[in-house]
């Protein structure tokens, strides 16, 4: 029954149309929406998605946002809602709330070179912002993408590294902490913070996008600041656990910030004097 | 417009306001304490206004069940829960702070995207506040405004004059209430005898916060000993965050529902004392630390509430110190921070 | 629709209390029983135990000596997902009160034939096998018990809120036992579910669903004595489940 008040909370269905191993515990959702309209996201922003009868988590959306008829999200198994996921089929349908939150600052960063700088599943929110540079090479500089896994195996999107690879001033470095035996492995060995010697920034024209586990995130930050990147222009998209998406359960605060309205993308102006940022 | 209600009138006014169409609460006398509850017709001679403070804020209860359904999803179906937005409920003898701490909810559920369980709820909420006759040594309410009288957030205001009370109109939906109840109009005398009251309350009001800078200090000490030192005390029971009137988070969970092999959408109060509420994926957690669970309580109360909604998050009723088994004391630990007591 | 979830119930050193929590579910229980299939449960059928592979083991009762522990073993080996059923197979339960007093003792009050008694100290079951889930409680919570059942029906591991059993007696506006009339009340530090079933009836909780991760015992423990409670009444208090890893009780 609806009492003519809008209800945040109720989900609208989405029905699956492709699920696609990255790798032996992660998995791209592919989806439309039943009613037939587009999600119109923007890159970094996340949505809520549903298995109903186990419960609601939040994804990055991690699509081409200019893609209107379908979108995708990319689930690491990692607890309840996402182990029901992974039983989920081609024709399923699920329930989508939102896009929600700040997206990376793409206009504002206009002009400038990016680093994108990832960590295992933390290229999930910045592979929007890849499509979307690709589309509009024009209005940036060059680009380095900088990713860092456990292995090679939990590389996520290797089927689209060669695409990337061609998109014009865009360079693609990549490491892993260790090479399993029988492994062929042709990059770097190590952490991801270490290829940032590969890049020659120009610190006042460079806008720095950071995602991956907390302490990738917390190390890059401090080497970032230490290189002389502007506090303001290097930007991470943080987790954390949300239950309603929309600022009103308390769960993702970190001091006076949501991070599911005020994040989850924050400069580290903005999260500077925050305590709990990092764990 | 003021009027004036005998005391032994107010049974009668209560059974007014139930022939109104309002499912009535109000407070009732326990073993020990008064508590908020339904009053049915032939109930009215149990209401009883005599309390310092009830366990349980009344107003955030009715306004946020501790435990509610938002949806019911069956056959591929989701359907709302929503409360009835045209029903009438009234509530009777509610203090100051709790009007003001059902305020402050306002501001976080009634902000966009609006919540609208809260809104459904509110809109059907007829508000009779009480102006306190006494305090005891757990209110502090003086230090954010919040007490022991009330200027707004009302539809009616009752102050105990001891043999009546003295009854002012908050607004329309209010003033019709009570439109055809009879009643002598109030004169200058109980006007001033109502401020002799509050003065005389104020007077007795005995805990303070210093809220000047506050937050400055707040932030200056998020890395003080002081929460490793409460770590050691508190239980970690989350006692505070239930009966806080303005705290506001809640869990969702799916459950089951078997008869009709569907899945009901609940949400349920959360406290952030709690190890899980800053859990995240694969066993992480933010706040670890039992000390930085009880920092993010005062600091969210006394200090991030003013980023987030405009005013600090706590309004001084009291309950968080009288109901923690440990004994710790939100306004101590700030007299602390700032140096005012060792 | 998945397959039937094969489930087996078991029983150690208990009660049987838990498994007619399973058995009192009436209506619940043939809900429940469309979407299981009860391969092994002795309280209401003669089988002998199982040899197939099952989905999920329901395992009541505290492990108290070598043949239990080969039987958990075996459960364990058979089973995908094995949930700790009740206190007794959660921490030992009140059967682990003997663990503090020399062998033989308890039984020699409880028992007029002891020497019949085969059974040492008792453990719950994560002393032996890898446990998936708990179910907390003496009894278990019914709908706890559904919502894992459910749960496991989706396979997906299930769920239970990390609240204790303060914040639920709070959310019922009971008056507090400890606050009020001084007694020890495990509420604070007790995970809750039971909707704080104990102390709405005016009784302190006796902490039979365990210790909540991230709680304070000891803190708990400093403000009984604050409040002059006995150091013989907080033993027994932090006895009686024998979860509580006070240092020195």
């Amino acid at each position: 029954m609806s009492n003519g008040f809008e209800n945040p909370y109720v989900p609208a269905f989405a029905k699956v149309v492709e699920v696609r191993n990255e790798n032996s515990i992660t998995k791209t959702f592919t989806m439309s929406m039943l009613n037939g309209e587009a999600l119109r996201f923007r890159p970094g922003q996340f949505n809520i998605v549903s298995y109903f009868g186990v419960g609601e988590s939040a994804f990055s959306i991690c699509s081409n946002p200019e893609e209107r008829n379908t979108f995708e999200n990319t689930v690491r198994r990692v607890g309840r809602v996402t182990t029901a996921l992974f039983n989920v089929k081609p024709g399923d349908v699920l329930g989508i709330r939102g896009p929600y939150g700040k997206p990376w600052p793409l206009e504002k960063a206009a002009g400038n070179d990016l680093i994108l700088i990832a960590g295992g599943m933390g290229l999930a929110p910045l592979r929007p912002v890849i499509h979307y540079v690709a589309r509009h090479r024009d209005l940036y500089g060059s680009v380095d993408l900088l990713y860092g896994a456990r292995t090679p195996d939990d590389m996520i999107y290797t089927y689209e590294f060669e695409s990337w690879r061609n998109i014009p001033n865009m360079r693609l470095y990549l490491t892993v902490d260790y090479v399993p035996q029988n492994v062929k492995w042709e990059h770097d060995v190590g952490v991801v913070t270490e290829l940032l010697r590969y890049v020659k920034p120009r610190m006042r024209y460079t806008t720095v996008f950071v995602c991956g586990p907390e302490v990738m995130m917390k190390f890059t930050a401090q080497l970032l600041l230490r290189m002389g990147f502007y506090p303001s222009e290097v930007y991470l998209s943080l987790e954390r656990r949300m239950k309603c998406g929309i600022g009103k359960c308390g769960h993702c605060q970190i001091g006076y910030k949501y991070v599911c309205k005020d994040g989850p993308v924050f400069n580290l102006e903005e999260i500077g004097l925050l305590p709990d940022v990092i764990e | 417009m003021s009027f004036i209600i005998k005391r032994e009138d107010i049974p009668h006014f209560s059974r007014h306001v139930i022939s109104k169409g309002y499912t009535l609460f109000a407070p009732v006398k326990g073993e020990f304490k008064h508590s908020f509850k339904k009053i049915a017709e032939n109930q009215v001679e149990d209401v009883s206004l005599d309390f310092v403070r009830t366990t349980m804020p009344p107003l955030k209860s009715l306004l946020i069940p501790p435990r509610e359904t938002l949806l019911k999803i069956r056959n591929g179906k989701v359907e709302e829960t929503l409360p009835d937005a045209t029903s009438r409920t009234a509530i009777l003898g509610v203090h100051p702070c709790d009007v003001n701490a059902m305020s402050l909810l306002e501001r976080v559920y009634m902000d966009r995207p609006k919540d609208p369980y809260f809104e459904a709820r509110r809109k059907s909420l007829l508000v009779i506040a009480l102006n306190c006759k006494t305090a005891d040594e757990y209110c502090f309410c003086t230090s954010f405004g919040t007490g022991p009288s009330l200027e707004e957030g009302f539809d009616l205001l009752l102050t105990d004059l001891g043999d009546r009370f003295l009854l002012e109109t908050g607004s329309r939906k209010g003033a019709e209430l009570i439109s055809d109840f009879y009643m002598p109009r109030a004169t200058s005398t109980d006007i001033l005898e109502k401020d002799d009251t509050i003065r005389r309350v104020k007077g007795m009001i005995r805990r303070h916060v210093n809220t000047a800078g506050l937050q400055r200090i707040m932030i200056g000490a998020l890395y003080n000993p002081i929460w490793n030192e409460l770590a050691g005390m508190c239980t970690g029971c989350g006692a505070c965050n239930m009966v806080c009137p303005t705290c506001f988070c809640f869990n969702m969970t799916d459950e089951p529902e078997l008869d009709s092999g569907g899945t009901v959408r609940i949400r349920t109060w959360d406290g952030c004392l709690l190890w899980e509420y800053a859990e995240v994926a694969l066993g992480g957690n933010f706040r670890r630390d039992l000390s930085a669970r009880i920092r993010q309580f005062v600091n969210h109360k006394m200090n991030y509430w003013l980023n987030q909604y405009g005013s600090l998050g706590c309004v001084g009723c009291g309950r968080c110190i009288e109901q923690c088994p440990a004994g710790i004391d939100i306004t101590r630990v700030v007299a602390r921070l700032r140096g005012e007591t060792p | 629709m998945v397959d039937k979830l094969k489930v087996g119930v078991f029983k150690l050193t208990s009660c049987s209390g838990c498994q007619m929590v399973l058995v009192h579910l009436e209506e619940s229980l043939l809900e429940v029983l469309k979407h299981i299939d009860l391969k092994y449960f002795r309280m209401v059928s003669d089988d002998d135990l199982p040899n197939e592979p099952l989905d999920a083991a329901l395992v009541e009762g505290a492990v108290t000596n070598e043949e239990e522990a080969a039987m958990l073993k075996k459960i364990r080996r058979l089973s995908r997902f094995l949930v700790a059923t009740g206190a007794c197979a959660a921490t030992g339960g009140v059967n682990a009160m003997k663990n503090i007093t020399p062998e033989g003792e308890v039984e020699s009050i409880v028992y007029s034939s002891p020497e019949y008694v085969r059974s040492g100290k008792a453990f719950g079951l994560n002393e032996y096998v890898k446990v998936d889930a708990y179910l907390y409680g003496c009894p278990i919570d019914r709908n706890e018990l559904v919502n894992t059942l459910m749960s496991l029906v989706l396979r997906v591991p299930p769920y239970i809120p990390g609240l204790t059993v303060c914040m639920e007696c709070k959310m019922k506006g009971n008056e507090c036992v400890f606050l009020t009339r001084r007694e020890p009340c495990l509420g604070p530090v007790t995970v809750g579910g039971c909707g704080a079933l104990c102390p709405s009836n005016n009784v302190a909780c006796e902490g039979c669903r365990g210790v909540l991760k991230g709680t304070n015992v000891n803190g708990l423990v400093s403000a009984w004595e604050k409040a002059g409670v006995s150091p013989e009444l907080i033993r027994i208090k932090l006895r009686k489940y024998t979860v509580y890893p006070v240092a020195g009780r």
